[in-house]
């Protein structure tokens, strides 16, 4: 189960860090609430997943601007700073609702163009989709359990029967533009839901405050893990390992064999754990491989599927 | 891996037709290698990126025993996910920019957590290389590898013992799948009357400044040969410092 890690006394440290600004007042409990998701590997990994928050700022003018902070490009949750979510101004963006296209160039350039600080970090490619819900704080997770249920062919049927007409699905598309209005335009069919959940994607949802939106967060991801876990075989034997020696031998040969194929000696990080052995003895492993990715943007990281290293096809004969 | 790398370029080959447009074939090696009966392995550029992978290698593992215990782990399809993976605002995420000259070397500094092994080790993590560290002083080389922050590792232990210099070879390994340059730094001077210097002294002299060196560079050859084997060439380095 997830923890709530939410602290009253840590959250008010982080606002009294930030001066006495009201609007850097509210921005620094966004801060905080996007660094307790972010340091869960669980509800969100490496740039995956994003949060904003909808206020108005006063600008040079004097007149007060309403924006949204969005998770800039190249930020990770975990550590975010007040600057890793840029304001963008929210006329322009709610203008392009109206649109019946947009190209990713164009997203981008408008996005950017709307930014209060011209230096700040590219808003999110999900920037649209948090700014045409009408809640002041979004969170979006790919959260192991939600990504556990989206993946699943009868993932409405489950979703329904755990909760009801609060979550509403968004089957999926790609992100951006087209993404970002069909969410919007079945969240204004179902405006009391409480989430979103985007079929092969992730779990949007939302809250009048930080708090709020952070414990909905966790409430919907217990849910689901209660659910799982509950049908979740107990755990396999530890299996086997290959003898230390054996893997340190095997791992140089194999940089190598990569680096006839991609030109520069990668780097490994070996997991060597009782789970990933289970996992791989399990009998449909070689199947599960060629599935695919649990939310699209791991395929940059991992590329679609991983090579298999069977015990029948360790190069033999030379040992160290 | 020939199997992972013709299948990519089919996968590459089907899709970027059905898409339409100029594409450009991304490197076609793997980000994640399941070694049945030892665990996964993230794979990449540099250390960061193959703790990324590993990282989401993980997870994904824990998402599709779940999926498959209640149903069926079905993920996008293989066009939706081309279309993801070669789509210029995810490739974006990945940052651009010329690579540091050392991306990708994996750097082995013996004394790593002393005065000039430390400076060594970040002149060489400053060029981009993910840096393991020996040395004697377990304390001394926590605080080393605060220094040189994530990505980084090391091991304490005391390299005149015998098969130390083979064992810290392997953890290096362990972590980065390998090793491109051992810097063999550890060392010291013993000073005192020739003609009365203990025998046991001169002794450990030989064990820190010959035998140690030694076994550090048999150990790391074997690397650099596995390493090779599949690619037919030499390479590897090996630096001996001396400061006497």
């Amino acid at each position: 189960m997830f923890m709530n890690r939410w602290q009253e006394t840590e959250a008010a440290a982080m606002q009294d860090a930030a001066g006495a600004d009201p609007t850097a007042r509210e921005l620094a409990l966004r801060v905080y609430s996007s660094r307790l998701i972010g340091q869960d590997p669980d509800l969100v990994m490496h740039g995956g997943g994003n949060t904003s928050m909808k206020q108005a700022l006063r600008d040079v003018f004097g007149d007060d601007v309403p924006v949204i902070h969005i998770k800039g490009s190249g930020w990770d949750l975990g550590s975010i700073a007040a600057a890793g979510l840029p304001a963008v101004r929210m006329a322009p963006l709610l203008r392009l609702r109206g649109l019946t296209a947009l190209t990713d160039e164009d997203m981008v350039n408008i996005q950017r163009s709307a930014l209060i600080d011209s230096s700040a970090p590219n808003p999110s490619v999900e920037t649209l989709l948090h700014a045409w819900l009408p809640h002041k704080y979004v969170d979006h997770t790919h959260a192991t359990p939600f990504l556990a249920l989206a993946d699943l062919p009868d993932v409405a049927a489950i979703t329904r029967e755990l909760f009801g007409d609060r979550l509403v699905l968004v089957p999926y598309l790609m992100p951006g533009f087209g993404l970002a209005k069909k969410a919007a335009e079945l969240f204004d069919a179902n405006p009391e839901c409480e989430g979103l959940l985007l079929v092969n994607h992730g779990h949007f949802t939302w809250g009048p405050d930080a708090r709020a939106s952070y414990d909905r967060l966790l409430e919907h991801t217990n849910l689901i893990e209660a659910w799982m876990a509950e049908r979740r075989p107990e755990p396999l034997y530890p299996v086997a390992a290959l003898p230390d020696r054996f893997v340190t031998g095997l791992l140089p040969m194999l940089r190598g064999a990569i680096a006839v194929h991609g030109g520069d000696l990668p780097v490994f990080d070996l997991r060597a754990t009782d789970a990933a052995r289970a996992f791989l003895a399990r009998p449909d492993v070689g199947e599960l491989a060629m599935r695919g990715v649990a939310t699209p943007d791991h395929v940059i990281r991992t590329k679609g599927h991983p090579s298999g290293l069977t015990r029948r096809r360790f190069p033999v004969g030379r040992r160290r | 891996m020939g199997d992972f790398v013709t299948q990519y370029r089919a996968y590459f080959d089907r899709q970027a037709s059905r898409s339409g447009g100029s594409k450009t074939p991304l490197n076609p090696v793997p980000g994640l290698v399941w070694i049945e009966g030892a665990g996964i392995v993230g794979v990449g550029p540099d250390a960061a990126a193959a703790r990324i992978a590993a990282d989401i290698g993980e997870q994904t593992l824990r998402v599709m025993a779940d999926a498959q215990s209640v149903g069926t782990f079905r993920p996008i399809s293989e066009a939706d996910m081309f279309d993801c993976e070669y789509w210029s605002l995810e490739q974006a995420k990945l940052g651009k920019g010329k690579p540091l000259p050392l991306r990708g070397q994996v750097v082995l500094v013996t004394g790593g957590a002393g005065a000039i092994g430390l400076a060594t080790a970040k002149a060489f993590k400053a060029q981009g290389a993910s840096i393991f560290l020996v040395d004697r002083d377990a304390e001394a080389l926590a605080a080393a590898l605060h220094i040189l922050g994530q990505d980084h590792h090391g091991i304490a232990g005391d390299i005149t013992v015998q098969g130390t210099p083979a064992t810290a070879i392997d953890a290096c390994v362990a972590k980065f799948g390998g090793l491109d340059i051992l810097i063999s730094n550890a060392g010291a001077a013993q000073q005192g009357d020739m003609a009365s210097l203990p025998d046991a002294v001169l002794r450990q002299s030989f064990e820190l400044n010959f035998f140690a060196h030694a076994a550090f560079a048999q150990a790391a050859t074997a690397i650099f040969r596995a390493q090779n084997e599949a690619r037919g060439i030499g390479a590897g380095q090996i630096l001996w410092l001396n400061s006497h």
